[in-house]
């Protein structure tokens, strides 16, 4: 999530002189200015008439040669005018077809030049001719741009999304203040008032965290920076998880079981593995129903990936909102006389960090009764 | 006055409740998604909605342009944190009548939601006026001639009601239905008693008589001129 894209070079950086330390800074504004576009252009129309041309002027020199040395002068001449006149005909086809050739890459141009926000189409207009050597360029370019667009809206409706939580948020204290300003109260009814305050303060905090705590996984991911972490034990982030997550099962009267036959050595963060654990344990915790048993279970049988599974036995997920379940600010449907309090990150953080570690998070609802969340990671071994 | 809020901050949604109850003695249903709040907005008699643009199950937009479809007018209020002026356009555009981005100020939310309600049954001023009887909706105050009448919360808002729509005659289930929650059918037997309080305060000891029962039909609110005929229920 970077909500600063193509900031503009300011005027003092501009101005100063390029510190070869800069450059190699990774989005250092150097970054943004303009390259220059190629080192020398050519005219492919030029060239091909110059190559044609010369081939022409030697074939016919060689003509008029062996008509002088095996004829006559005279016939030397007729084939010489004659070799000239068809030669400029075809001379002109032929500057003909290379213009008739490259125009639509000057439409290509046209198009190009138009892209942007607003316009992302880079198809030529249907109908008209296209050389087939151009195929591939336009296809390539065209799939180029649909991805783009879609990252394009999907940053744009994050944007979107996050403005409308911020201000709810924001919305949500205000209106508190206001309401306890609307008329003189008693000394009880403004201790209330503050507590709800203080409650809506600390929601907006946590959805700062997370916002900021997701922008920087994906910060990372997209650098590639993965900081030198020593081997962490799978199965301890596990336990580390079950225990922070204690209190509140206890609370919802929600059994936390952990399955592990062995642990294994993983190179990651275990905060990041921890909150991964936490995330969806959280999540089941929420969705059981009191009584039941929220499983974690850790697989290193399956090859490559370390596998752990994260079930409960809720109600499930609706078919629905299963294909959305890991999108950012995508909240499920809360359970009955249970109000929502979550932002629709933990999901989205969790698939975060398995991408960030090239490892797969997947979810699927139970043939009997709850949700099932499985998440791959990949065991290095060295 | 009854108000459907469709709002899926619980938090948010309880305050803006609390503050219609408080300062205008609204009765208000909320709705924590859009699919509970359509239902909601069908099958009962709202005098506004506000609507939060970003719902779960089904989004304000698309809540908007079904609700309007069905055939309804009641004035609706739209609430949002997306302030671009696409959002805004477009969702005046598919029928919402009054637009506010969050974070917002209660105040104006309450100023514009009773502007809308006004606009909503064909009256513009804030004060309602009929006979010596004034009614100014925004300081909740009841005057007839120079008294200044003191209403109890609930005998203001019948009169509040009736005010809205003068000369028209209001059935008691619409009354219990504008005036309370979706608990309504449990005050079936109070409206009679509010009545009659109102009667006591505002007609009894004036000449001409506002308040008038048709029987069978309901009440009315209007001048006491030739009215006597269907004002038999006294």
């Amino acid at each position: 999530m970077s909500l600063m894209v193509g900031e503009p070079v300011s005027g003092s950086a501009a101005r100063q002189p390029r510190n070869p330390e800069n450059e190699t800074q990774k989005n250092s504004p150097a970054e943004w200015q303009p390259r220059a576009m190629h080192e020398k252009t050519f005219s492919i129309s030029r060239r091909v008439i110059v190559v044609v041309l010369a081939c022409q002027a030697l074939f016919a020199a060689g003509l008029v040669l062996l008509a002088a040395v095996y004829a006559d002068t005279e016939l030397a001449i007729y084939v010489g005018v004659a070799g000239i006149f068809v030669l400029l005909v075809e001379n002109l086809l032929v500057i003909r077809t290379v213009r008739r050739g490259l125009a639509p890459l000057r439409g290509l141009a046209e198009r190009a030049g138009e892209i942007s926000a607003r316009k992302w189409n880079f198809r030529p207009s249907p109908g008209g001719e296209m050389a087939a050597e151009l195929v591939p360029l336009v296809q390539a370019f065209d799939a180029a741009l649909t991805r783009l667009q879609t990252s394009y809206r999907q940053q744009r409706d994050f944007t979107g999304d996050a403005a409308h939580e911020l201000k709810t948020s924001v919305a949500v204290l205000k209106s508190t203040l206001q309401l306890l300003l609307q008329r003189p109260r008693t000394q009880r009814e403004y201790e209330i008032g503050l507590e709800e305050l203080l409650e809506d303060c600390a929601r907006l905090e946590g959805l700062l965290t997370r916002m900021l705590r997701l922008a920087r996984i994906e910060q990372q991911y997209e650098n590639g920076v993965r900081p030198d972490t020593p081997p962490v034990d799978l199965v301890s982030t596990c336990e580390a998880a079950i225990s922070r997550l204690h209190a509140l099962a206890e609370e919802r009267h929600v059994a936390l079981d952990l399955e592990a036959s062995a642990s294994i050595q993983l190179l990651a963060d275990p905060d990041d593995l921890e909150l991964i654990w936490t995330n969806l344990l959280e999540n089941a915790v929420q969705y059981s129903p009191p009584g039941s048993a929220v499983k974690m279970r850790v697989d290193l049988s399956a090859g490559p990936m370390a596998q752990i599974v994260v079930q409960d036995s809720g109600a499930g997920i609706p078919a629905a909102e299963l294909p959305h379940i890991f999108e950012r600010f995508r909240r499920g449907t809360s359970a009955p006389g249970r109000p929502s309090r979550g932002f629709g990150l933990g999901l989205a953080i969790c698939k975060a960090l398995a991408d960030a570690y090239g490892g797969t998070i997947e979810v699927r609802n139970l043939p009997e009764r709850g949700a099932e969340f499985r998440v791959d990671l990949p065991i290095r071994r060295n | 006055m009854r108000v459907l809020l469709v709002e899926d901050e619980r938090r948010l949604a309880d305050n803006i409740a609390r503050s219609f109850r408080e300062n205008s003695g609204y009765a208000v249903d909320i709705a924590v998604d859009g699919a509970q709040g359509f239902y909601l907005s069908e099958s009962n008699a709202y005098d506004l909605i506000v609507l939060d643009m970003l719902l779960p199950k089904l989004d304000g937009h698309t809540f908007l342009v079904r609700y309007r479809q069905n055939g309804h007018v009641t004035p609706v209020l739209v609430l949002s944190g997306r302030d671009d002026k696409e959002s805004v356009v477009r969702m005046l555009n598919s029928g919402a009548d009054d637009y506010l981005s969050k974070p917002f100020d209660l105040p104006e939310l309450l100023a514009r939601s009773k502007a809308l309600i006004r606009r909503g049954t064909g009256q513009r001023a804030p004060v309602i006026s009929m006979a010596d009887l004034q009614m100014d909706t925004v300081e909740r105050t009841v005057r007839r001639g120079q008294h200044e009448i003191a209403l109890a919360p609930m005998e203001y808002r019948v009169l509040e009601y009736l005010a809205h729509r003068p000369r028209a005659v209001v059935s008691k289930t619409e009354l219990l239905e504008h005036l309370y929650d979706y608990n309504w059918e449990k005050f079936s037997n109070v409206i009679e008693v509010y009545i009659s309080g109102l009667r006591r305060k505002i007609d009894d000891p004036n000449r001409v008589k506002l308040i008038h029962t048709v029987r069978g039909h309901g009440y009315v609110l209007r001048p006491g001129a030739g009215v006597e005929a269907i004002s038999a229920g006294r």
